[in-house]
């Protein structure tokens, strides 16, 4: 009997952990809003046809009744198997909803991709409601960054440090999601503040305003970076990808 | 070695029976029983659910790479689940509502014409790549051959109506990437069908869990319902093991391995190719949707880098060669994975070179 509750388990751990996610709001941190819908179905619907099945008695096909034929490696993959399962299953059950950290954003290398496909928000527009990644992507694709300088922006993202300078220039960090967290790529704005580990920590979040100007940095390889005025702590938004 | 297959066909023979309670009840049970074992499955939901909810007040807080380990494996699970679970859905389907011989009806006698309209049965069900594992499994105990699950396996992540749409809308400017996936994809599981078809013993390539479970399936009595609910069950142990080992392993790749060496081979047309295939293997994200990560690189790869990608992420990465695993033999799936990336290589080269 111990095989059938293999499925059944993992089954109602994902189904049950996909729909507590929905429920709090937490789901975003996981997967793309536009598949919202279609996921906490799949898993409620889940859920019913696993309590269904208690009903009926599966006979099983228990791979240990050849146990005697078996060699010895075959059972270290099975004990993988279970211990991969049980974390699994633990990190579903147990371990709180978290975003992707500035890890991530590190070792995918910030701005790497050029986010966005649609190029024609240039920066020649209103730039008041520019995010994190309306404005690194002006800031890469941007032929006249004299253009941009002094512009002003008001920005919101966690800390990641630039690699080339990170005592004094930091990114203010966002993900871009196309589907869910396994490919989110960083997007960020480079700031520049000497010293900045005095004052913010790696991981914030922060809302930072300023002014774009050329960067003072000698070693940073952005050309632009904001200059702040203003750096203040705040809370992580409901919804930190950006889409 | 026979005893054990006994021992099955004579437990599949008493599938829909309640041997529990030592009578042969038959395979609705009581209502009492019915109630309470409702009862029971809905009392395990309710205590999952309570210990969701508590348990994180613990405020457990790991170290960022570990956090983020996590983070991005729980989310190839949580975006793979709803396929998974459709394509169990549609293999139990096939298996067990669909007419004995429905296929020998409406598909060609002639093999190489037969493999050519499987490999086009992903435009009926777009399930996508993960949920195809699962529905491939139920076509084999439904009388597909092994070479012919595994050209339906290669061809249906791609030749299916949402990846078309999705890809054109992602590079409708560039006709090429779209015809390259299409006809590459066509091509290369047919190419892989036909190889196979060549194979003296094709159930040799079948994992020997996996032999034993068509065993059970052909053996199985009782009412639709019960025999529906019974495989959903079995394909779920089988299935769902793998999707988390899968998830967990590409989770992990992508927590060690520094992206910027893939994206840093950039235009180079032929070290673009691999390293976009490359990327495609790691990301195991799923063929609905890979057009569009794949353009948020914008003009960094080469026209041919993208073809590839398109073509072997659908067909071979960590997520999927975890989910085939339940049903190939490891030799099975390496030269699949072998012939598919060169197969996949090839096909970038080329479009390199002639555009």
């Amino acid at each position: 009997m111990k095989q059938r509750w293999i499925g059944v388990v993992l089954t109602l751990a994902a189904c049950v952990a996909t729909v507590w996610f929905w429920a709090n709001g937490d789901l975003g941190l996981y997967v793309h809003p536009r598949y919202f819908v279609f996921t906490v179905i799949a898993a409620i619907v889940g859920i019913l046809v696993v309590v269904a099945s208690f009903v009926v008695r599966v006979p099983t096909d228990d791979a240990s009744e050849t146990g005697a034929a078996r060699r010895a490696w075959r059972r270290v993959v099975s004990f993988g198997v279970v211990v991969a399962c049980v974390f699994g299953a633990g990190a579903l059950m147990l371990l709180p909803p978290a975003t992707l950290t500035s890890a991530t954003a590190d070792q995918r290398s910030v701005n790497s991709g050029t986010v966005v496909g649609s190029g024609a928000a240039q920066a020649t527009g209103d730039t008041a409601d520019y995010g994190v990644k309306e404005w690194a992507t002006a800031l890469r694709q941007s032929t006249d960054l004299q253009g941009i300088a002094g512009s002003s922006a008001n920005l919101t993202g966690f800390v990641s440090a630039d690699p080339d300078d990170p005592e004094n220039v930091f990114f203010v960090t966002r993900f871009f999601v196309t589907c869910c967290a396994a490919d989110a790529q960083p997007v960020g704005v480079p700031v520049y503040q000497p010293d900045w580990k005095s004052s913010v920590t790696l991981d914030e979040w922060v809302e930072v305003s300023g002014a774009f100007d050329l960067n003072p940095s000698v070693k940073s390889r952005q050309p632009m970076v904001l200059v702040p005025q203003q750096v203040t702590a705040v809370d992580e938004p409901s919804d930190p990808y950006v889409y | 070695m026979t005893s054990p297959r006994l021992e099955h066909q004579e437990r599949g023979a008493h599938a829909g029976h309640d041997e529990h309670d030592g009578h042969t009840h038959s395979a609705t049970v009581t209502g009492r029983q019915l109630l309470v074992r409702i009862g029971i499955g809905a009392g395990i939901v309710g205590a999952l659910f309570a210990v969701r909810a508590f348990i994180p007040g613990l405020g457990v807080s790991l170290p960022n790479r570990m956090q983020d380990f996590v983070t991005l494996s729980i989310s190839v699970i949580v975006e793979s689940l709803p396929f998974v679970l459709l394509g169990i859905v549609l293999a139990v389907i096939v298996q067990v509502w669909l007419p004995a011989g429905f296929f020998d009806r409406i598909l060609p006698r002639n093999p190489t014409a037969r493999r050519a309209c499987i490999s086009l049965i992903g435009m009926l069900l777009p399930v996508c790549e993960c949920g195809n594992v699962p529905l491939a499994r139920g076509l084999i105990i439904r009388g597909f051959t092994v070479p012919e699950s595994l050209t339906f396996l290669l061809a249906a992540p791609i030749l299916n109506p949402i990846t078309i749409i999705t890809t054109q809308q992602a590079f409708g400017g560039d006709p090429i990437i779209l015809v390259a996936r299409l006809v590459g994809g066509f091509v290369i599981a047919n190419t892989i069908g036909w190889l196979y078809s060549r194979h003296p013993a094709p159930d040799a390539l079948l994992t020997p869990g996996f032999a034993r479970e068509c065993e059970v399936a052909h053996h199985e009595s009782g009412s639709r319902t019960v025999r529906s609910l019974a495989m959903f069950v079995r394909e779920t142990t089988g299935i769902m093991p793998a999707l988390i080992i899968g998830s967990l392993v590409a989770g992990g790749i992508q927590t060690i391995v520094p992206r910027d060496v893939l994206v840093a081979l950039g235009s180079n047309p032929v070290w673009s190719v691999l390293a976009l295939m490359a990327l495609a293997f790691v990301v195991s994200v799923c063929s609905n949707v890979d057009a569009f990560f794949i353009l948020s690189f914008g003009g960094i790869f080469s026209t041919g880098a993208i073809v590839s990608f398109l073509t072997f992420g659908p067909m071979i990465d960590v997520k999927m060669l975890a989910l085939m695993r339940t049903t190939f033999t490891t030799k099975t799936l390496v030269q699949v994975s072998v012939l598919v990336g060169l197969m996949s290589a090839a096909l970038g080269l080329a479009v390199n070179v002639l555009v």
